[in-house]
This record gives C-alpha cells, structure tokens and sequence, in this order.
C-alpha cells in the first residue's frame, strides 16, 4: 500500500506540474488566436503554439484536471486525484493522437491533389505543444492506470 | 406430411427495456442482426422488426424491438408506442431486457408491464458488470418473486442469447399472465375492484381488449389516453361512478399517480433487495466511478464536454480532408472531364449532365466524409455511454434557457446534419420540450453551411477568415439558446421537464454497432444527395438555361449577362428588393433561393451565377461583396430557412404547423437580424 501510495504521489506531482504547462500553453493559444485573428498582431511561439481558441479550452480544462488531481491528493481523496489523472491523462493522449492522424491526413491530402509536401511542415505538426505534452501525458497516465489496477485488486 | 400440417406457424415476440440496457444488442443477437425498418403507425418513430426460427414450435418468431422506455405512462410518444403494441398486437411474449447494475429501474418496467397482462420474460443482462461491482443477482429468486422466466445474459459476448430463446419458446407454449402483481393497499385495493367490476360489466368490449386492473388503475392515475378511451365505451352515468370512486381514492392516498409509482417503487426496491447478494465485502470501484467522478464534476465537467465535443469536430473535419479530396478529384475532376468529352451527346445534355448533376451533386458527396465521421464518432461516444453525461452535465446551463438537458445531444447532431437533429429529438419525453428542440435543431449550423462560410469568408475577410467562420457557430449556439427560451415563454410555455435519464455503465465500444449507427445516420445525407439535392441541380440548371424568352442554351452558365436573362436572374431580381439594403446583387440573391433546396448547392449556384469556376470563385467574391455585406450574407445563410428535407422531418415529426412555423420563424429572424448588422456595421465602418 505504501508503494502504492508513492505511486500515486509521483503521478500526482507530475501531473499538477504538467498541468500548469498545458493551462499555460492553452492560454497562449487563446492569446495566439485573438492576436492574429482579431488584433491583427503577433503570435507568441507560433511554431509550436498554435492560434486555435478551442484548442486552448481543450488545454486548459486538460490542465485544471491534472491540477485537480494535487488538490484531492491533498485532501485525502485517493479516489477523485487517481480519477482526475487518468480523465486528464486520457483526454491528453487522445489529442496527442488526433493530432498524429490529422498529420497522416494532411500527408494524404496532399498526395491526392497531387500538391508539394514539405517535410518541415509534418514535422512541425509533430512536435506542436499538444504533441509534446501528450507524449509525456503517457507516464502519469500510466502511473495512475497502475494504481488504479492495484487500488481495484 | 401433407399441406396443412408442413405449414409453419408465426408468433410475435416484444423486446422492450430501458434505454443504454443492451436491447439492440439482443435483438440482433436473436434475429442473426437481419432486420427490416419501418416507421410506427401514425409516428415516424423506427420500428425495427427481425425474426428467428423455432423448430421445436415449427414456427417463425417475428422479434419486433420497441423503443427504450422507463415506464407505460403516456408523457412520452416512445411509452405510447410500446405499450399500444403490447395492448392492441397482443405479443405471444414480451421480452423486457433487466439491467442486472441497477436492477430497481428495470423492476419499475417489469411490474408495469406485467400489470398490462403481458406474457413476459426477462433477460437479466449485465450480469457481469453487476459481480465486478461486488454483487451478484439471484435469478431464480427473481423468477420465484416475479412468477415469470428470468435468463441471466451477458448480450455482447453472447451468453444466455442461446438459453433465451429456448426461454421464449418454452412462454410461447405456456402463457403466463400476472396483472395482479403489485398490491396498492387494501382501500385502494377495495376501489380498484369496485372499477373493475363497473368496467366489466358496462363495457366488456373494453375490458375484452384491456386488461380491466390496468384500466382502473390507469384511470386512477388520470392517464388521459385510456380516460378518452374509456369515455368512448361506457356511459356518463358508469363514467360519473368512476370519476366518484377516483375522487374516494384521492381522499385515501392524495396524489394517485405519484401513490401508484410510489408503491411501486418500493416493491422494486423490496424484490432487487430479496434477489441482490453480496459477493465482495469491500464494493469495487468500477471503471465508471472513477470517469464519473470527474467527467461529471460540477466544476471540470463542462470545460471537459466542451473539450470532447471539439475533439469530435476535429475528428471529423481534419480526417475527412483526404478522403473529401479524393472525392472531389473523382466527380469533378475525371468523371466531369470524362462526361465532357463525350462528343456524340447534344450539347444541353453534356452540360445538364457535367454542369448541373455531376457539379452539384458532387459538390454535395464532398461532405459524405465530414458527415460519416462526425457520426462515426458521435456513435462512439453513445455506446461509451458518454452522450447520457453530455445531457446530464449540460442540463444545468440548458435549464436556465428553460430547455432539458437531452436537446443538447440533438443540437450536436445539428451541427452534422439537421435531419438526424430533428428526429433525435424522439428520445425527449416531454412533449413541449421535444417540439422547442425541433424546432431550434435547424439553427445548429451543419456541416453544409460550412463550405458556403468558408468560401465567402476566405474571399472577403482575410485575416478575419477564421474568426468570421467561428462567430457563426457561437452565433448558431446563442441564437438556438435565445430562440428556445423565447419559445419556452411563448407558445411553447410551460415547465421544462428535470433530468430523468439512466447513466449506464461506461462501455468499449462495439465496432459493428458504431458502423450500423453511423451507416444508418449518414444514409439520410446519402438520400438527400441522391434525390432532393440530384433534384435541386437539376432545377437550377432548368431555370438557368431557360428564361421569360425561353431556352437560352448551355452559354447562359458561361455568360453572365445571358444568364441575367433566365428564370434564375429573373428571380435574383425580384428577391434583390428586400435584399439591396444589404449590398447584395441579384445573383447573390438567387443563390439564397436554391439554398433552401439544400444550402451545399449556395456555392455551385454561386460559381455559376457569376460565371466562374469554383476555383476563381473566390477572386470573383472579393470584387461582389464588401467584408460587411459578405459577413451579413454568411449570418443570413446560418439563420434563413433550413433545407427542404429538414422541414420535411419537422413535417414529419411535429405537423405542417410546425414546419411552417420554422421556416417562417427563421427566415423573419434571419432578415432582421442581417439588416441589424448591416445598419449597425455601416455606422461603425462609416
């Protein structure tokens, strides 16, 4: 139980820091969006952070999830912190994973209307913010699912 | 064996349950999934009918799938329907399908429908999910308590479908009938008696058709359907003794309908506590526990359904690029070129079959992927069972624009296709409820709004493109929202119905069941496409080819000033003056008119009323609309009159009336709202 516990501990802590960079990074998309689309100013690490307002809501309630795990942790509510990492954790993996299939659709798409695909494009797809932070979304989601087996057992 | 004898018989088999409890499942585990859809009488609510075979019987079992319902009241069509067909079919067995996690629910409809006199029998499925939650339900208890067969069944992996239908056929020989299952008290009792006997003897007509215990209880209850057909039977003295004895009754027990359901409440509740036993001290938390405790959170709930239904979105549009493409490269590219060049057709057929079938319909098969994608998804997300949190976590915000929770899952579809919206408003019981949600689906801004948005705002916004597009869906959301309170506290007044919906266990998804979903969900796009819409291009291509001084030829799609000649500039015209305070021309104008045939035909009809390819459309765009008058045009086009095969679904489902009253409503709201913003732009802009 106590291993468990430190289990439980790390993902937590991992998922309250990772969560403070996915409500960061939802932000700047809502800042992105509204700078280029309504200001007509300059977006904020463009290459990397979209201007995608609801991707930006996806982000921050991702993050408030994570966060919301620490503060049930805190209170003593093994229940709803495992339930938050594994939502928060969940939901991070599925846009990291969208995000590959748009990719591999955008690849597609190319190569149907027969356009020129640039390589610097794909990658810059794959290595955008929600990539990177559903790449490592999977440790504390792992983390939390093996909790959530041995609290189950 | 002679004629007679080699001749097979045929039974009637009801399967009914709550919703989310697995009877799709079941059915199509019982009839091999081979089943022909038709509509109810009178509604188009879809009646799935099956059938299996029974040597033993050396019969055909006709298995028909009623709606998912909770009770036999009269509130909701769906009860209507079920317990009708139990009424006036007379099914040889009723198959009520028991949620073995949350047993006192399915109790609930297994008394009320055994009070109906039905022949019943119950598949107790879910055993499974029950004993990973630490309990185990005693199926011969059950069957001891209730009088009728129960079979324990785990429908998704096929146990019990076998020891089922041997179930079935063995109540189709001998039929087995409790009305008498639940006792209301003894007073009461004595009342309900006292009915029976004055029914039976002033009327056995209707007691021959209606089990007389249920027409008494029924008429206790107030239940107006059965009181109307009551009143058609029985004299207005018999009538005013019964109207007396129900008055008695209230004297006894206050509010009847709410004593009955008590009472039978607490025997589910008594009879799931005799057959429930424990098997794990400690309970298990399930998979759903934990997604429930956070995505209905009072708090991250919303931000996270917000979340998912983007993610839906995205799906749908980001994957289907390829596959739209490749479409578009198929119909408009080699098959148009290809019909082009066939030298030996006259000439008005090459065009009528190139410019107006394969352009128009083709620019509408574009979106086949978009649709089958946002469906399959949706599909998904339905058998997880997170459409009944959906509801249930948007309820809060919906109640305060006095809507139920439930119209948010029609207002999702909406934004893939207006027609699954109008008839997903079905599972919505109330009656006033389900027509508001009707009548506000069209404003969900579907999937084939967007191409029109797309186009125009790529052509006039610039960097505001995206934004502009965006607004209309945040436009689509207030606008439905306010159009519904406004109706709520007009012509549609009345209480907004709380959030009564089983939140079943979360669930993987069955692949076969998300695909006949979403085959059966984009087959009315499909339709559309291959009968109004091939109808629409072709009108459009008629009224553009000919005119006051007759046929104009082909030139007319390739010459504008022939083409301001046809019918179609010749109604462009008439309509341009309402539409001039605007800035839109008449070719804009007409454009707006076959939209209503279907809105995917606004930018073909664009392309050729201005003469252009849809490739320069957008060039030819800028130089016709200003950013404002181009704005407002994409607001009129959200709001204005939804397609004709919506308003044949609210036809269809609510009356003309209603039908009427949407387009009407829509079209009023989309004038005055488009002027406002052209009035109020044109200040701002100078």
């Amino acid at each position: 139980m106590v291993r468990s516990k430190s289990i439980l501990i790390t993902a937590s802590l991992l998922a309250f820091i990772l969560g403070l960079m996915y409500i960061a990074s939802g932000s700047i998309c809502i800042y992105n969006w509204i700078t280029s689309s309504l200001i007509n100013g300059e977006a904020v690490l463009k290459q990397f952070i979209p201007s995608d307002p609801w991707l930006g809501i996806v982000m921050i309630s991702i993050g408030l999830t994570y966060n919301a795990s620490a503060y049930y942790l805190m209170r003593g509510n093994t229940v709803l912190s495992i339930a938050s990492i594994l939502v928060g954790g969940g939901l991070a993996i599925i846009v990291m994973g969208l995000q590959v299939l748009a990719t591999l659709a955008f690849v597609a798409d190319r190569l149907v209307i027969n356009e020129e695909l640039r390589l610097s494009v794909i990658i810059s797809n794959l290595l955008r913010i929600d990539e990177i932070l559903g790449y490592v979304s999977l440790i504390p989601f792992l983390l939390g699912y093996k909790f959530y087996k041995e609290m189950k057992s | 064996m002679d004629k007679v004898a080699s001749k097979k018989h045929k039974y009637i088999v009801a399967i009914v349950g709550i919703p989310n409890v697995g009877k799709s499942v079941i059915f199509n585990k019982l009839t091999g999934g081979k089943a022909w859809v038709g509509n109810w009488p009178g509604v188009t609510v879809e009646k799935k009918v099956g059938r299996f075979k029974a040597e033993e019987l050396n019969a055909e079992i006709e298995v028909v799938d009623l709606p998912g319902i909770y009770s036999l009241t009269a509130y909701s069509v769906d009860e209507l329907i079920a317990r009708n067909f139990i009424i006036e079919e007379k099914p040889d067995v009723v198959v009520v399908i028991a949620n073995a996690a949350n047993l006192e629910r399915s109790l609930y409809l297994i008394l009320s429908i055994m009070e109906l006199g039905a022949n019943v029998v119950v598949a107790l499925n879910m055993v499974d999910i029950a004993r990973s939650e630490g309990y185990e339900i005693l199926h011969d208890k059950l069957e001891q308590v209730l009088g009728i067969p129960v079979v324990p069944t785990i429908a998704v992996s096929n146990v019990g479908i076998e020891e089922l239908k041997k179930s079935i056929i063995n109540s189709i020989r001998r039929k087995l009938s409790r009305t008498k299952i639940v006792s209301y008290g003894k007073e009461l009792e004595r009342i309900i008696s006292r009915m029976e006997e004055l029914l039976t003897r002033s009327s056995p007509e209707l007691t021959n058709r209606y089990p007389s215990r249920w027409l008494a209880i029924k008429f206790l209850e107030g239940d107006e359907d059965i009181i109307s057909k009551i009143k058609r039977y029985v004299s207005s003295s018999v009538l005013d003794e019964l109207t007396k004895l129900r008055h008695e009754a209230e004297k006894v027990v206050g509010d009847i309908e709410e004593y009955i359901t008590e009472v039978k409440f607490r025997m589910a509740t008594e009879i799931a506590r005799l057959a429930t036993r424990q098997i794990s001290l400690t309970a298990k938390i399930s998979v759903t526990d934990i997604l429930d405790a956070i995505l209905t959170h009072k708090v991250l709930g919303i931000p996270l359904a917000l979340s998912i239904m983007y993610l839906l979105f995205r799906f749908a549009f980001d994957l289907s690029a390829p596959l739209s493409d490749g479409i578009d490269v198929l119909i408009n590219g080699i098959l148009r070129d290809w019909v082009k060049s066939l030298k030996f057709l006259p000439t008005w057929l090459t065009s009528l079959l190139a410019d107006g079938v394969i352009a128009g319909v083709g620019a509408v098969l574009v979106f086949l992927p978009v649709i089958a994608l946002f469906f399959f998804v949706l599909s998904i997300l339905e058998d997880i069972g997170y459409l009944a949190r959906l509801a249930f976590v948007i309820d809060k915000i919906l109640h305060k624009f006095k809507l139920p929770g439930k119209s948010i899952i029609p207002l999702i579809m909406g934004f893939g296709c207006n027609v699954p919206a109008v008839l997903a408003t079905r599972a919505i019981e109330d009656e006033k409820d389900r027509k508001v949600t009707a009548l506000i689906a069209p404003l969900s801004s579907c999937s084939a709004r967007l191409p029109v948005y797309l186009t125009i705002a790529g052509a006039v916004m610039g960097a505001y493109a995206v934004a502009a597009v965006m607004s209309m869906y945040w436009l689509s959301i207030i606008l439905a929202l306010s159009v519904g309170l406004l109706f709520r506290s007009t012509i549609l007044r009345g209480p907004t119905t709380g959030f009564i919906m089983e939140l079943p266990p979360y669930l993987a998804p069955r692949i076969d069941n998300v695909l006949m979903k979403t085959w059966e969900r984009t087959k009315h796009f499909l339709i559309k496409a291959g009968t109004v819409i091939f109808l629409g291009v072709i009108i459009v291509w008629l009224l553009s080819v000919t005119g006051p001084a007759g046929y104009l030829g082909p030139e007319a799609l390739e010459n504008p000033d022939i083409l301001s000649k046809s019918w179609i500039g010749f109604l462009g015209k008439v309509f341009s003056v309402f539409t001039s305070p605007m800035g839109w021309d008449w070719r804009t104008t007409a454009a707006l008119i076959f939209g209503f045939i279907a809105k995917e035909i606004i930018v073909g009809s664009l392309g050729v009323l201005l003469g252009t390819s849809e490739e320069s459309l957008r060039e030819v765009l800028s130089n016709v609309f200003t950013p404002l008058s181009g704005f407002t045009y994409m607001v009129f086009i959200l709001i204005y009159v939804p397609c004709i095969a919506t308003l044949a679904s609210i036809r269809s489902e609510l009356g003309l009336k209603y039908a009427i009253i949407t387009a009407l409503y829509q079209v009023i709201l989309a004038y005055i709202i488009a002027l406002l913003i052209s009035i109020l732009g044109g200040i701002i802009v100078g």
